[in-house]
């Protein structure tokens, strides 16, 4: 057997595995996409369709179009919020020592739960009546003691958010720690003699170095953000109103209550091209090409 | 000698006979007394059926009482409980996959209509073993027909009532709320007085925020679809949107965070004695508003039926019908199991028995109105029967869960955002036609 071939049947078992749940599934997902395919009146796709479903979507659904902008106030949200916060973590515990090695180790533990535990949990953790949250927020700014956090669609929101970035800020920290102790500790030391202040050293010495590490967080974070489902679903609902239903959690109600498969893989379809072409715009904005002298 | 030999042997071969005719004359009167229709000489001997269930108290103790069935039949039944919410989820993908597993399914009426063509339909077999859909309401009955064919046996059903806190009624000396207004007054009354609201609940959730709006709209005379065409957003409907979303932001008699609570908050709510009034589903009564995690007593807790708009209430029902797989490879024996499973004795046994758990849920009429019932459930299921005798059930579209939803967001958009309910029903309305036009 030639090293070629062995090579090639080391990776035959990863390649099948990722075929089978991911490729397969993604073509599959494609190709309904094409048809018509309603859940209620057949088990397969039935008719082909073109591009009926895509232009559905765009021209002849504005609960489409609304779902579109709300994933987006959400990625941006959730983004902004989880990267701050894990920054904020990571300088904080970037340090060598056995309490901080413990913390990290700690802080890690929101992001091992699981979300739909986490999604019920700051559903009750809210609850006007029996929550905890609300009532400590209540405590300390009395004149939010009336408000109800889901009920408003600016605070639904805003608690969607926050609840994404509990679950995320501590594994992007991990990240960032990781990215802030490899930074040469002379080039922060060189600063420190001539004059930079502690701010002056983190924003031109410190942040440059950390930039691609931020930006894999980044575009890690916003494509999970596309994907947010669990959250509005057991802590929101979708509401107020439509105000935090999310792309995903649109094509699963578009799949599962008007069981119309076809147009539930298209905008799964339209929603993998967001994140395809979001992921391309990051990297090129990041990581722009070095001009040739 | 001889003659005594013979007439030995004549008296020995009656005898013998007159034993085996005995035992064949008992055994058939065994096999003849199966009850509920039940096939006699166990033909299915040996067969294993799956049901799939909710997880919920009533099917508990089909699943506790189930060794009768099997000593009766010879049928194994293996029940599979999954959470309700994913039930729907979970039925569709054995309709996709075309699984011949579970047997027996239960779902809900409204999603009937989209799953009928992987359920086989039961009158011949219900005709064959006289059983009647005269022993349930005709609402219950009417959620499991479709087209004219029964596609499953109500198997668990709800009323709808106004539950209240009784003393605190006596305290202050007011009426049980008849109408809305009545409500709004009382209510007004118990929250100034004691600062306990209605436990309203507006999330749109999984669609449950429309339960309690229909009422208002079918009792003020509107129709949430008629002859094809969407009709929700009627002046009626219009009315009755703006009524319900007063309760929160006009009259005030709601306890707080009722733009955000569903269902099952809002009867903790009672339970845990900070609202007083809870319109909804009875089975709250037996776990939540009366459980062994709430502080009241079942004497402070009274139940009538839902508030009318005018002068006649109209009320909700549902029902959760079981079905047999048409991909299913033991029909007959899992037509057994339906004829067993629904049978009133068992259902009678289920909610008078509580020393294991606290069982609610019954349908047939019988039952309902049964003395032993009553006293078990201090009557709850009186109230029940008069509420299921006037009850409605959603238009049987196989788009209606969705159409559910949309209504469900323009509710919940006109109470928390101040949406004019005329552009929130028009605008659900028109998403609504496009789906019920789909052909």
């Amino acid at each position: 057997m030639t090293d070629r071939s062995f090579k090639y049947m080391f990776i035959a078992p990863a390649f099948l595995l990722v075929s089978a749940t991911v490729l397969y599934p993604l073509l599959y997902a494609i190709w309904t996409s094409f048809h018509e395919w309603r859940l209620s009146k057949s088990r397969a796709p039935t008719d082909f369709v073109w591009f009926e479903n895509y232009a559905r979507a765009f021209f002849d659904d504005p609960a489409f179009l609304q779902s579109v902008g709300v994933t987006f106030t959400f990625i941006i949200g959730s983004v902004v919020s989880a990267i701050l916060v894990a920054l904020l973590i990571a300088l904080l515990l970037s340090r060598q020592g056995k309490i901080y090695t413990v913390t990290r180790t700690i802080i890690v533990l929101p992001f091992a739960m699981s979300p739909a535990l986490q999604g019920t949990s700051f559903r009750f953790f809210l609850n006007q009546e029996f929550g905890v949250f609300d009532r400590l927020i209540g405590f300390i700014f009395p004149f939010a003691a009336e408000i109800d956090w889901l009920g408003d669609s600016t605070w639904a929101m805003i608690w969607l958010i926050l609840t994404d970035t509990w679950h995320w800020a501590p594994f992007l920290s991990l990240m960032l720690i990781g990215g802030l102790l490899s930074i040469p500790r002379d080039t922060i030391e060189a600063a420190s003699v001539d004059g930079a202040s502690a701010w002056m050293r983190f924003w031109t010495v410190v942040l440059p170095q950390l930039l691609p590490v931020l930006a894999i967080a980044c575009v890690l974070k916003t494509i999970f953000s596309f994907k947010m489902f669990e959250y509005v679903y057991l802590l929101t609902g979708g509401g107020p109103g439509t105000s935090t239903a999310t792309l995903t959690y649109y094509a699963y109600r578009q799949g599962f209550h008007a069981y119309d498969m076809g147009y539930a893989s298209a905008i799964a379809f339209v929603l993998a091209i967001l994140l395809i072409g979001v992921s391309v715009v990051y990297f090129r904005l990041l990581f722009p090409k070095e001009k040739e002298v | 000698m001889r003659r005594l030999h013979e007439k030995t042997g004549t008296i020995l071969r009656s005898t013998l006979l007159g034993t085996v005719a005995s035992v064949m004359t008992f055994g058939t009167a065994l096999a003849e007394d199966l009850p509920y229709g039940l096939k006699s000489g166990k033909p299915y001997d040996g067969t294993k059926i799956t049901y799939l269930a909710p997880v919920a108290t009533q099917y508990e103790g089909h699943s506790e009482r189930v060794a009768e069935f099997t000593d009766m039949t010879g049928i194994e039944v293996e029940f599979e409980f999954v959470p309700f919410k994913t039930l729907l989820e979970k039925i569709l993908s054995v309709k996709v996959a075309g699984d011949s597993d579970p047997d027996v399914i239960n779902y809900l009426d409204a999603w009937g209509p989209a799953l009928k063509d992987m359920l086989v339909p039961l009158d011949d077999q219900m005709d064959a073993d006289g059983i009647s859909m005269d022993r349930y309401f005709a609402a219950h009955a009417a959620g499991a027909t479709y087209d004219g064919e029964v596609y499953g046996m109500p198997l668990r059903g709800h009323a709808q009532l106004l539950f209240y806190r009784k003393d605190l009624l006596e305290k202050h000396g007011l009426d049980v709320p008849v109408t809305w207004d009545d409500l709004v007054n009382v209510a007004a009354v118990i929250k100034e007085k004691e600062g306990l609201g209605v436990a309203n609940y507006y999330s749109p959730k999984n669609g449950q925020n429309i339960f309690t709006w229909v009422n208002l709209l079918w009792s003020n005379g509107g129709e949430l679809i008629a002859d094809g065409k969407v009709v929700f957003n009627s002046p009626a409907g219009v009315e009755a949107l703006q009524y319900y979303a007063d309760l929160e932001n006009k009259f005030d008699v709601n306890t707080s965070g009722a733009k955000s609570r569903d269902p099952y908050e809002s009867s903790l709510s009672v339970g845990a004695g900070n609202s007083a009034f809870f319109m909804g589903w009875w089975w709250h009564y037996g776990s939540r508003i009366l459980g062994k995690n709430t502080t009241l007593q079942a004497d402070q807790i009274g139940f009538t039926g839902m508030p009318a708009y005018g002068d006649k209430g109209v009320t909700f029902a549902l029902s959760m019908p079981s079905g047999i797989n048409v991909e299913s490879d033991d029909k007959e024996a899992a037509w057994e199991f339906l004829k067993w499973v629904s049978n009133p004795d068992l259902e009678k046994r289920n909610v008078i028995e509580k020393a294991d758990r606290n069982v609610i849920v019954a349908l047939h009429k019988s039952n309902l109105t049964d003395e032993d019932v009553n006293e078990a459930n201090r009557g709850l299921h009186m109230a029940g029967a008069k509420s299921l005798a006037d009850s409605r059930i959603f238009p049987q579209l196989e788009s209606w869960p969705e159409i559910q939803q949309l209504i469900a967001n323009a509710i919940s958009d006109v109470v928390s955002n101040g949406t004019d309910p005329q552009e929130a029903l028009d605008t659900a309305a028109a998403a609504a036609q496009k789906l019920v036009d789909q052909k």
